[in-house]
């Protein structure tokens, strides 16, 4: 009798808990369409994060369609559905108050809403739609590519940008997938209705989609919702299976890429020089460990500590600087700008300092202070994001597609909890060397260089600019 | 007596299925149309102190709100507001630098050294940021030292920077955005702004600004997120609760507005002749903060120009392929509202422009405001005002702003929804009326003076500027 008793109060238990719903739960399952969902409960405040990623982007596309997924997903944002026009979709989206964007990287393509609890009926409408009911002929083909054409125009206009576009590109391996993001118009040109529809048709399908919800939502509601909306929608048969987006057999070497350009925000001559380094895939720790010494390189040339000054030798070198961390699926990027005024730069004297700064925090690590505080920093930072469930939402995406699994969305703060200078000494003798490295130079406004630009450029960089540091 | 080994299997489960239904309320909060707990006292000094615990992260909300504003310059010491409140974190008694402050910041967790929001405006200052929990302590200690007793170093930067202005080309350094807004304000209600950069002012001058209006009855600091009510008391009191007030307290200036009901069309041209496209701006009137018909008022500017694509101006920018920027905004100033529509325009289409604002403006002051319309509005308004509720920092500048600008209590505040459900379609038809009048209104426009001269051709007495030249003493009056 004792055990029956105590067998009731623990199933009541567990219908009491089922009936609250709980913090952070998480719940996955698939549709038997294929559709993989990804449900997480947020109670903080009364609103929903819905985001819908595919598994395509310019990596799959062959030479013959690049720029074709831009192409579909330019047509599924701008011109809406059969349901939802664009105008009736953005009068509904008002109405809430509803947050939205899309974003179509080499990896993955991805559509996300944050609305009220109300709005995700509605919502959930709108991406089933998506998925079905998306409008791809010959007058919108040409609208897309036409705006396609009238953005590059305006692009090419940015000749710093361009000319880092340029860089970029050259610095892809010969033949690997991640060519450019954006192709010469001449290319999606040649596009047809044919081909847009039937890349539409394979890859934007339920068995090559996570759908991820999080917020205030009740899971087994949710549920039946979305059995409503997507459980109908047949799966596609013929999805191409992903290329090989690995570098090995790729010769990678030290080379250099030139530029000149004018800039439209900078009115004095100038100088940009940038040193690349291919950093691993996504899917390793080692790359999670690279991001967080970006950022903490970062931290150093906001606070103008010693680190920044070791890499800029005391601002003499270069007088501001900028890194950035390109996270992919295949190879990764690393990316640390110099920036001088009235002088381009020494590019061999600014390419062998931060080699040697590189090399001094492989064998030191980096100061305590620094380390310390980069911690906090990003601790305040995921306190901050707490009510920004569209960026949970899409870190949950990122984990599911990019890292492989879903339950790694926390990864980063993880592993930087555990981060030690060992980590970070290992990581960067293995990854920062000379035969992994590419370096761009661009000289900005050589047009405005006169005869007296040297004696400005001496004044300007040996006593002004010693004094004045305008980027702090 | 019933007791639980009397209980039938089958009868239990209904049982535990009847108290789960009967309990999961008690647990579960509506928090929609609710603001949440909110302590509020005051300081003998006159500081005012909001506390919103929130305990969803360790982590608080800092909010201070500055009643001074730029409106606060003397008539023949302009930007003196701007420079005395950009200066405070320049250096302190404690932290003597700007380094050293920057220091203090990145140690409780900055990214740049900076608060993430230090701003002044024509409305009032502002110091907000997110501390970890144990640092709350020192982040209050941090911004006592900001407010109470800054030192205004002279510092070489501002020397170089008064050298800078002086040797650039007149033109080089003025936004043309900036240009726009610092003419209408100044038509619309005689603000006036230096057009051209100044040096900053002299320390002797700062000080005394600081003195006169950085004082604990201008201030209101709210603390919000996981927080102990009792600590946060303490900590307050032994930063701020020995700071002083003078005995002067500055009037307000007054300031008059330009526009009434016989003001007729009033344009200012300001002629820039790089200008790829016309730049348009035309103020109108509001309803002040006390005005009986506020909420009519803010749903009938809602219907006309919310923010995003289903608004009558998002119609007028269709009209266009939504070239440039078309946006309307409400200031709610206790004294000087307005609602001032903005655009930008290519010459040969800026008449069509003008054209298609007037013809809404007349739709407007017809009774056109249609009961989907108020409804739709309304629904935007009261999500706007939930979606303020649960995120620290959203809530605090909801407070803040409402306590400060509008003179709200917090019972008030939380009346806010109740007033925008009872505006009625005829009341926001008549608000529509007094503030869209197309035959009263000001205007200016900055462009190419060869390129606007068909436009400007149908108005009569247009007031013309040059582009670098300062604002004149007498604005447009009535």
């Amino acid at each position: 009798m004792i055990y029956k008793n105590l067998f009731f109060l623990l199933y009541s238990f567990i219908l009491f808990s089922l009936s609250f719903s709980l913090d952070g739960d998480v719940h996955d399952f698939f549709l038997p369409n294929g559709l993989k969902v990804i449900l997480q409960e947020r109670h903080g405040a009364p609103k929903v994060a819905v985001s819908i990623a595919y598994n395509v982007g310019s990596h799959d596309e062959s030479k013959e369609k690049r720029g074709i997924n831009d192409i579909v997903t330019k047509a599924i944002v701008l011109e809406g559905t059969q349901l939802y026009s664009n105008k009736k979709l953005s009068k509904r989206r008002d109405e809430y108050g509803a947050g939205y964007g899309d974003n179509a990287s080499y990896d993955l393509s991805l559509f996300w809403t944050e609305i009220h609890i109300d709005g995700l009926d509605f919502i959930l409408d709108v991406e089933s739609d998506r998925m079905t009911g998306v409008i791809i002929n010959d007058d919108v083909l040409e609208k897309m590519k036409e705006r396609y054409s009238v953005d590059w125009n305006e692009w090419k206009k940015d000749e710093v940008g361009f000319a880092f576009k340029n860089a970029l590109d050259e610095f892809m391996p010969k033949g690997h997938p991640y060519q450019s993001l954006w192709p010469d118009p001449s290319q999606i040109n040649s596009l047809t209705t044919k081909s847009c529809l039937s890349w539409y048709e394979s890859y934007y399908s339920p068995n090559n989609a996570v759908l991820v919800i999080v917020g205030d939502v009740k899971p087994i509601e949710t549920t039946r919702m979305i059995y409503s909306y997507f459980g109908d929608i047949p799966s596609s048969d013929d999805i191409p299976p992903d290329p090989s987006l690995s570098v090995e057999g790729i010769e990678l070497t030290a080379s250099m890429s030139k530029h000149s350009a004018s800039s439209k925000y900078f009115t004095f001559p100038g100088g940009v020089i940038g040193s690349f380094f291919y950093m691993p895939s996504a899917r390793e720790d080692d790359a999670v460990i690279l991001k967080h010494i970006t950022n903490i390189i970062e931290l150093s040339i906001e606070k103008r500590d010693n680190l920044f000054k070791r890499f800029s030798k005391n601002r003499r070198l270069f007088i501001n600087a900028e890194v950035q961390y390109i996270t992919r699926l295949g190879y990764s990027g690393f990316f640390l700008y110099s920036f001088n005024v009235f002088k381009t730069g020494s590019v061999n004297k600014i390419n062998k300092q931060i080699l040697s700064t590189l090399k001094y925090v492989g064998n030191n690590g980096i100061e305590d202070k620094l380390l310390k505080q980069y911690k906090r920093l990003e601790l305040l930072g995921e306190y901050e994001e707490y009510y920004a469930y569209n960026l949970i939402a899409r870190r949950l995406i990122y984990a599911e597609l990019i890292l492989g699994d879903y339950k790694y969305y926390n990864r980063e703060l993880e592993i930087l909890n555990e981060l030690t200078n060992d980590d970070i000494k290992r990581v960067v003798k293995k990854y920062f060397t000379n035969d992994n490295r590419k370096t761009i130079v661009i000289s900005m406004n050589d047009d405005k260089k006169s005869w007296y630009t040297p004696i400005v450029s001496f004044v300007a960089n040996q006593f002004v600019l010693r004094l004045w540091d305008p980027d702090k | 007596m019933i007791t639980l080994n009397k209980i039938p299997g089958g009868a239990f489960f209904i049982y535990s299925i009847i108290i789960c239904y009967l309990i999961t309320p008690l647990f579960s909060e509506n928090l929609e149309n609710k603001l949440p707990y909110i302590e509020e006292y005051q300081l003998d000094n006159g500081l005012r102190v909001l506390i919103a615990p929130n305990y969803d992260n360790p982590v608080v909300y800092i909010n201070v709100y500055i009643n001074a504003s730029t409106l606060d310059d003397p008539v023949n010491h302009t930007n003196i507001a701007e420079d005395a409140f950009y200066s405070l974190d320049l250096g302190t008694s404690k932290y003597p630098s700007e380094d050293h402050i920057r220091d203090k910041l990145f140690s409780l967790g900055s990214d740049d050294g900076r608060f993430k929001w230090f701003y002044i405006n024509y409305i009032h200052g502002t110091i907000q940021d997110y501390f970890l929990k144990k640092d709350l302590n020192e982040g209050l200690e941090l911004i006592s030292e900001i407010l109470i007793h800054p030192t205004y170093p002279i510092l070489l930067k501002k020397f170089l920077l008064s050298i800078v202005f002086h040797l650039s080309p007149k033109t080089s350094l003025i936004r043309n955005h900036n240009l726009l807004q610092s003419h209408s304000l100044h038509q619309y209600a005689n603000i006036y702004k230096d057009i051209l950069p100044k040096p900053t002012s002299g320390k002797k001058d700062l000080i005394k600004w600081h003195h006169n209006y950085f004082r604990p009855e201008n201030i209101t600091i709210m603390v919000s997120g996981d927080v102990n009510a009792i600590y946060v008391k303490k900590v307050i009191g032994k930063y701020f609760g020995d700071w002083e007030s003078t005995e002067y307290i500055p009037e307000k200036r007054n300031y008059s507005i330009n526009l009434n009901d016989n003001t007729g069309i009033k344009l200012r041209f300001i002629n820039v002749e790089s200008n790829k496209d016309a730049l348009i701006s035309i103020m109108q009137g509001a309803p002040r903060i006390n005005d009986e018909w506020l909420y009519a008022g803010m749903l009938a500017h809602s219907i006309f120009g919310e923010q995003g694509f289903s608004s009558r101006l998002s119609n007028i920018h269709s009209k266009f392929n939504f070239y440039g920027k078309l946006n309307s905004s409400l200031k709610k100033h206790p004294t000087i509202p307005y609602v001032q529509v903005i655009g930008e325009a290519q010459y040969k289409e800026l008449s069509h422009l003008y054209y298609e604002i007037q013809q809404e403006f007349n739709n407007l002051s017809n009774n056109s405001i249609t009961k989907a319309e108020l409804d739709r509005s309304k629904k935007i308004r009261l999500h706007d005002y939930n979606n303020r509720l649960h995120n620290p920092r959203r809530l605090s500048t909801f407070i803040q702003d409402n306590y400060n600008v509008n003179g709200y209590s917090l019972d008030e505040i939380s009346n806010k929804w109740k007033y925008i459900q009872s505006v009625t379609l005829e009341e926001v038809n008549d608000a529509a009326s007094i503030i869209f009048d197309a035959d009263n209104l000001m205007m200016v426009v900055v462009g190419n003076k060869d390129s606007c001269a068909i436009f400007l051709e149908q108005f009569e007495n247009v007031e013309y500027y040059e582009h670098a030249e300062e604002l004149r003493e007498s604005a447009s009056s009535p």
